[in-house]
C-alpha cells in the first residue's frame, strides 16, 4: 500500500501582518512535518502554492528551505500552476524552483492536429512517480478559468484509456459544486473520466465527492490556514449548520485502487467570532453592545472576526468606530482583527443605481443621490454645493506622487490642497 | 397578373369562384380581389380583400345525364372522338372561398379589418403576392419568433416571413397540436433557433427526446451564438455541457405532493417532518425509526413512497451511519447538485435557452425537474415590482405530451394544483407563459385551451382533436376541418389574437434554416496553437 498527500491553495505570502505570516508558514511546515511522519511517498501541491507568480523572496527562501528538507527524505512533490502562480506574460517563481528540482511540474502538454477532424488536440503527458508507479497528469490553471480552453482541446480518449492508477490535478472549481464558493467553475464533464482520484485546487473548503461513478473520488482540501480574509472568517464563523470550516489536506492510500482517504488539520490556530446583527438596533445601541462584548471576551493569541450585519433603526454605520474596534480588540493581544461588515446597513443610506455616460458623470450622480440621503445642517454640504465640494476633493485624493516628489512633500501638497477646497 | 377566377356568387360566408380554365385551384389557396377599380389609383389607394379557398366543385352547363350518356359512350367504345364544343366554357370547376380579411392600403399604410362587406359581385381574383401582405413584416425582427413562410396552397411566398411579436406570444401561451410525424420538432427548432440571440426571452426545454440540442446531429448547439445563449443539462452531458443533477435537499414536500397521492396523514407528516428539519428532511425521513408526532406506520409508508417515487435506498457505511443510494441517476445527496436549479433559473432570467435532456428520466421525474425550475421562477418573477419585471426577459417553458400537467385528470387530481397549471391561468401576469405540445388538445379544459392565444396547428387526421383545436382558436376556423386534416408534413395554420387572420405558413426545414446562423464557424476552425504557459 501506498500514501500520497494532497494539498493546494497555501497562498504562501498572503498574509501582510509578520504575525499572520508566521502563522501562514508554520501551518505549511506543519503539513509537510505531518506528511513525513505519515510516511508519504509523494506530495501533490494543485495550484496556488504562493499568492503570486513573483512572490517575496523572503516568503520564498522560507518555502525553498521546508522544499528542500522534503526533498532530501526523497519525497517528491508534483505541482500545476494555481490562477495566482500563473502570469500571461513572466516567469513563475514555480517554475524558477520546479528548475532546481524541488519540485516537479505535471503540466506536460504537446499539441498536434487530429488526423480525422484535423483540429487541434492538446495532449498530456503522464509523469510516472517512480517509487509506486502512480501515474499523474495536471492541467494548470490561468487567470479567471481560461484555461477551459485547455479541457476543450484535452484528448481524453488517450487520457481515459491509460491503464494504472491514475491521479488527475487541476486547479478550478466545478458547477456541480455549492454555489458562492469564490471561484470561476468548470462544467464537470470537462474532466476526462475514469481516473483513480481527482486532485483539485482553488477552492478554498475542503469537499469531497464520491458521487458518480465515471469519476473517481473528487476532492478538494480548501486551503490550510487563508488566502483570502473571506477564508479567516470561514474558520472563525460558524456556519448554518452549526459548524466552521475545517482547514488541512488529505492523505490518500492507494495499491491499484483509492483505499482510504483522510483529512488531516492543519496546526490548531484560535479563533473567535463576534457575530453582531443590527436588526432593531440604534448606532448606539450596537456600538455600545459591540464595546461590552468586546470587554468581557478573551482574545490572547487568536485570530479575531467582527462580523456586523443587518440594517440599523437608526443612525448611521459611519457611528460605529471599526478602527476603535480594532485597536480594543488588539490592546486584549488579538493576534489580528478582521472586520466583516459587508451587508451592515443604514436605513439613511440606501443603495441607488447610477447612470451617466462618462465616469466623471456617474461619480457626480452617485454623489447627489447619496447627498440627498443624509440628513446634513451645513448647506455648503448640501446639494450642487455639497457635489462640488466632493467632486474636487476626491480630483485631489486622486492626484499620484510626481517623479521625483518625496513622499513628505507628496503628502504635505495632498493636505494642503484639501485644507484649500474644504475652505479650512 | 394574370386572372386566376371571376367571383360568381356565393355569399359572406363562402364566396363562390368560377376557376379560369386549366389554372388548378388549390384548397387553402390564398387568392387576392381589388374592390376599386381605378388601375392609375391602384397603390396609393387600395381596396382589397384576402379569400382563401376551402372547396372546390365541378361545374357544367351541361346536364349530369348528358355527361354519363357522353362518358358511357367513350367507355364502351361507340365513339371515342366524341368531345364537347368549347369544352373550357362547357365544363369548369367552381370554388367556395372565404374572405379572410379587408385591406386598406394608402402607400406604405395598411389597415386591416375583418370582412364585413362583399367584393364587387364578378370581379376578377389574383394569386397573393409578397405586396398584398406587406402589413404582416415586423418594423423589426429582433424580439420576434420566426415560425416560417406564408403559404397560399401548396405555393410557398420565400420573402414573406412569419413573425409575431414574441413577448406578447410567449406570454399568451402557445399550443402545437400536432400527432407524430408533421415537423413538430422540426417547427420547435425553427422557433428556439429564431429566438436563440435574443436576451429577451428565456426558453426552458423540457426534451424527452433530446432531439433539440444535437448531440449526435444538427441541432441548436449549432448556431453561431449557442455558446452564449444555450445551455444543455444532461444525466449523460457531453463535454462541455452541464450535469443535470437534483440534490434532494431541493426538494420540497409540495413537489412531492405533485408527484404521488399522499393521503391526509401522510401529508401532514411531510409536513412536520420538513418543518423540523429544513432541506435534510428526506435524508431524516429516512434516518429514523421514530418521529414524534408521526405514527410510525405514516413514516414507514412514507419512506416507502419516496423510495419508489425517488428511487432512494437505505444503506449503511462501515460504522452502520445511515447513507442514502440513489438508483436514479438524476438525484443525489451531500453537497453536490445544490445549485442546479438555481444555475437554471439564473440562466434564464440572461434570456438564454436552456434544454433539459429527459430522455433518460421516467415521466415523474421530468415532471419533478421542471416545476422546480418553473416555482422558484415563478415565484422569483412574481416579487418583482412592475419597473423590473420589464426589464426581465419572458420566460416561456416547453412541455410536450401537455395533457400530462394541463390534462383534466392531471389539474383534478389531488396532487393536481401543478405549476403549469397555475402558469396557464395567471403566469400571463408575471411574463410567464407554456408552448405546450400535444397529439391530443381534447384532453386539456375548454378554458386552459381557450387561454392559449396563439395556436400552430399542423395536420391532424384525427377528426376529434381537430374540432377540440377549431372550437377554440382565435380565429373562426370553422370552415377549415378539411384544410387542417390535408396539411402536408411542414405545413401549419397559424392562428392567434397576434395575426390579422388564421396565417397559412410553411416552415422551413431547419437544417436549412439553420445555415443563416452559422456564419461564424470559420473563427472556431483556426488554429489556436496557444501559447501554454504553466
Amino acid at each position: 500500500m501506498y500514501k500520497f498527500a494532497h494539498l493546494a491553495d497555501v497562498h504562501l505570502g498572503a498574509q501582510k501582518t509578520p504575525e499572520l505570516r508566521k502563522l501562514e508558514f508554520e501551518t505549511f511546515e506543519y503539513i509537510l512535518n505531518t506528511c513525513v511522519e505519515e510516511n508519504v511517498d509523494f506530495i501533490i501541491i494543485a495550484g496556488d502554492l504562493f499568492h503570486s507568480n513573483l512572490p517575496d523572496l523572503g516568503v520564498v527562501k522560507d518555502a525553498v528551505g521546508k522544499l528542500k528538507e522534503i526533498n532530501e527524505l526523497g519525497i517528491p512533490i508534483y505541482v500545476i500552476y494555481g490562477s495566482h502562480d500563473f502570469s500571461p506574460n513572466a516567469t513563475s517563481i514555480i517554475d524558477i524552483i520546479a528548475e532546481s528540482g524541488l519540485l516537479k511540474k505535471i503540466f506536460l502538454p504537446e499539441i498536434y492536429d487530429d488526423e480525422e477532424t484535423g483540429e487541434e488536440k492538446l495532449g498530456l503527458k503522464f509523469t510516472v512517480d517512480p517509487k509506486t508507479k502512480a501515474k499523474l497528469v495536471g492541467i494548470s490553471a490561468k487567470k479567471l478559468g481560461l484555461e477551459r480552453e485547455y479541457f476543450e482541446m484535452l484528448d481524453r480518449t488517450s487520457l481515459e484509456s491509460e491503464e494504472g492508477f491514475k491521479i488527475f490535478v487541476f486547479h478550478a472549481g466545478l458547477d456541480i459544486l455549492p454555489r458562492k464558493l469564490p471561484t470561476d467553475s468548470l462544467k464537470l464533464s470537462y474532466l476526462p473520466q475514469r481516473f483513480d482520484y481527482y486532485a483539485g485546487g482553488d477552492v478554498h473548503e475542503e469537499l469531497y465527492i464520491a458521487d458518480f461513478p465515471e469519476y473517481g473520488p473528487i476532492v478538494y482540501p480548501g486551503s490550510p490556514f487563508a488566502g483570502y480574509p473571506r477564508d479567516m472568517e470561514m474558520s472563525a464563523c460558524k456556519k448554518n449548520k452549526g459548524k466552521t470550516l475545517k482547514r488541512g489536506f488529505y492523505i490518500v492510500e492507494f495499491d491499484e485502487k483509492v483505499k482510504n482517504i483522510k483529512f488531516c488539520k492543519s496546526k490548531k490556530v484560535e479563533y473567535e467570532c463576534l457575530h453582531f446583527n443590527a436588526k432593531n438596533k440604534t448606532s448606539n445601541q450596537l456600538n455600545d453592545e459591540i464595546m461590552n462584548k468586546i470587554e468581557v471576551t478573551d482574545f490572547n493569541e487568536k485570530i479575531v472576526i467582527v462580523k456586523v450585519q443587518g440594517t440599523l433603526t437608526s443612525g448611521k454605520t459611519s457611528d460605529i468606530n471599526f478602527n476603535e474596534v480594532r485597536m480594543k480588540i488588539r490592546d486584549k493581544g488579538a493576534i489580528h482583527v478582521g472586520i466583516s461588515h459587508f451587508s451592515f446597513r443604514s436605513k439613511e443610506f440606501e443603495a441607488v443605481t447610477y447612470k451617466g455616460e462618462e465616469d466623471s458623470e456617474i461619480e457626480r450622480n452617485l454623489f447627489k443621490d447619496n447627498i440627498s440621503n443624509v440628513d446634513v445642517l451645513d448647506d455648503d454640504l448640501n446639494d450642487e454645493n455639497g457635489v462640488d465640494l466632493a467632486v474636487n476633493l476626491m480630483n485631489i485624493l486622486k492626484e499620484s506622487q510626481k517623479v521625483n516628489e518625496k513622499k513628505a512633500n507628496y503628502s504635505n501638497r495632498i493636505l494642503k490642497d484639501s485644507l484649500n477646497i474644504l475652505n479650512i | 397578373m394574370d386572372k386566376r377566377g371571376q367571383i360568381v356568387g356565393g355569399g359572406l360566408k363562402n364566396i363562390l369562384i368560377r376557376e379560369r380554365s386549366g389554372d388548378k385551384l388549390e384548397i387553402g389557396e390564398l387568392l387576392v380581389v381589388n374592390d376599386n377599380f381605378d388601375p392609375e389609383d391602384l397603390y396609393n389607394n387600395r381596396n382589397y380583400t384576402i379569400l382563401q379557398i376551402k372547396d372546390i366543385e365541378y361545374k357544367s352547363q351541361i346536364s349530369p345525364a348528358m355527361h354519363e350518356l357522353l362518358a358511357g359512350m367513350e367507355l364502351e367504345g361507340h365513339n371515342p372522338d366524341l368531345g364537347f364544343v368549347e369544352p373550357e366554357l362547357a365544363n369548369y370547376s367552381v370554388a367556395a372561398a372565404k374572405p379572410m380579411l379587408a385591406v386598406h392600403q394608402k402607400k406604405d399604410k395598411y389597415e386591416t379589418k375583418s370582412p364585413k362587406r362583399l367584393p364587387n359581385f364578378f370581379n376578377p381574383l389574383f394569386s397573393i403576392e409578397t405586396e398584398d401582405l406587406k402589413f404582416l413584416k415586423p418594423k423589426n425582427t429582433q424580439n420576434s419568433l420566426y415560425l416560417g413562410n406564408v403559404r397560399s396552397g401548396s405555393n410557398v411566398l420565400e420573402d414573406l416571413n412569419v413573425y409575431i411579436n414574441a413577448k406578447d406570444a410567449l406570454t399568451h401561451h402557445i399550443l402545437i397540436p400536432a400527432t407524430t410525424g408533421r415537423g413538430k420538432s422540426n417547427l420547435v427548432k425553427v422557433m428556439l433557433c429564431s429566438l436563440l440571440s435574443s436576451k429577451d426571452a428565456g426558453i426552458l426545454v423540457l426534451d424527452p427526446h433530446d432531439e433539440y440540442y444535437g448531440r449526435n446531429d444538427i441541432g441548436l448547439k449549432d448556431h453561431e451564438d449557442s455558446d452564449d445563449f444555450l445551455e444543455y443539462y444532461s444525466t449523460d452531458p457531453p463535454i462541455g455541457q452541464s450535469k443535470l443533477i437534483i440534490n434532494i435537499k431541493s426538494i420540497t414536500p409540495k413537489q412531492v405532493k405533485g408527484l404521488t397521492y399522499l393521503t391526509q396523514a401522510q401529508s401532514e407528516a411531510v409536513y412536520l417532518i420538513h418543518n423540523r428539519f429544513g432541506e435534510n428532511w428526506i435524508f431524516e425521513t429516512f434516518n429514523t425509526h421514530h418521529i414524534e408526532g408521526v405514527h410510525p406506520k405514516t413514516l414507514q409508508v412514507l419512506k416507502r413512497k419516496l423510495e419508489n417515487i425517488l428511487g432512494i435506498y437505505v444503506k449503511k457505511d462501515e460504522e452502520g451511519e445511515v447513507k442514502l443510494g440513489y438508483r436514479s441517476s438524476l438525484f443525489k445527496g451531500g453537497v453536490v447538485g445544490e445549485s442546479t436549479i438555481d444555475n437554471i433559473t439564473e440562466s434564464l432570467e440572461q434570456g438564454k435557452i436552456v434544454i433539459i435532456d429527459s430522455s433518460k428520466l421516467n415521466d415523474p421525474e421530468e415532471l419533478l425537474v421542471g416545476s422546480m425550475i418553473l416555482e422558484k421562477l415563478f415565484y422569483q418573477y412574481k416579487e418583482y415590482n412592475t419597473d423590473e419585471l420589464r426589464k426581465k426577459p419572458v420566460i416561456s417553458v416547453i412541455i410536450e405530451e401537455a395533457p400530462r400537467v394541463l390534462g383534466k385528470e392531471a389539474m383534478e387530481s389531488p396532487g393536481g394544483n401543478n405549476i403549469y397549471g397555475t402558469i396557464a391561468r395567471e403566469g400571463r401576469k408575471f411574463q410567464i407563459g407554456l408552448i405546450a405540445i400535444t397529439q391530443l388538445s381534447s384532453l386539456i379544459p375548454k378554458t386552459i385551451l381557450a387561454n392559449m392565444n396563439t395556436k400552430i396547428i399542423l395536420g391532424n387526421e384525427m377528426s376529434v382533436e381537430r374540432h377540440a383545436i377549431i372550437e377554440s382558436a382565435a380565429q373562426d376556423l370553422s370552415e377549415d376541418n378539411r384544410i387542417i386534416a390535408s396539411l402536408d408534413k411542414g405545413e401549419a395554420i397559424v392562428s392567434s389574437v397576434f395575426t390579422k387572420f388564421a396565417i397559412p405558413i410553411k416552415i422551413p426545414y431547419f437544417n436549412d434554416y439553420i445555415k443563416k446562423f452559422q456564419t461564424g464557424n470559420e473563427g472556431k476552425q483556426e488554429k489556436v496553437r496557444t501559447q501554454i504557459s504553466g
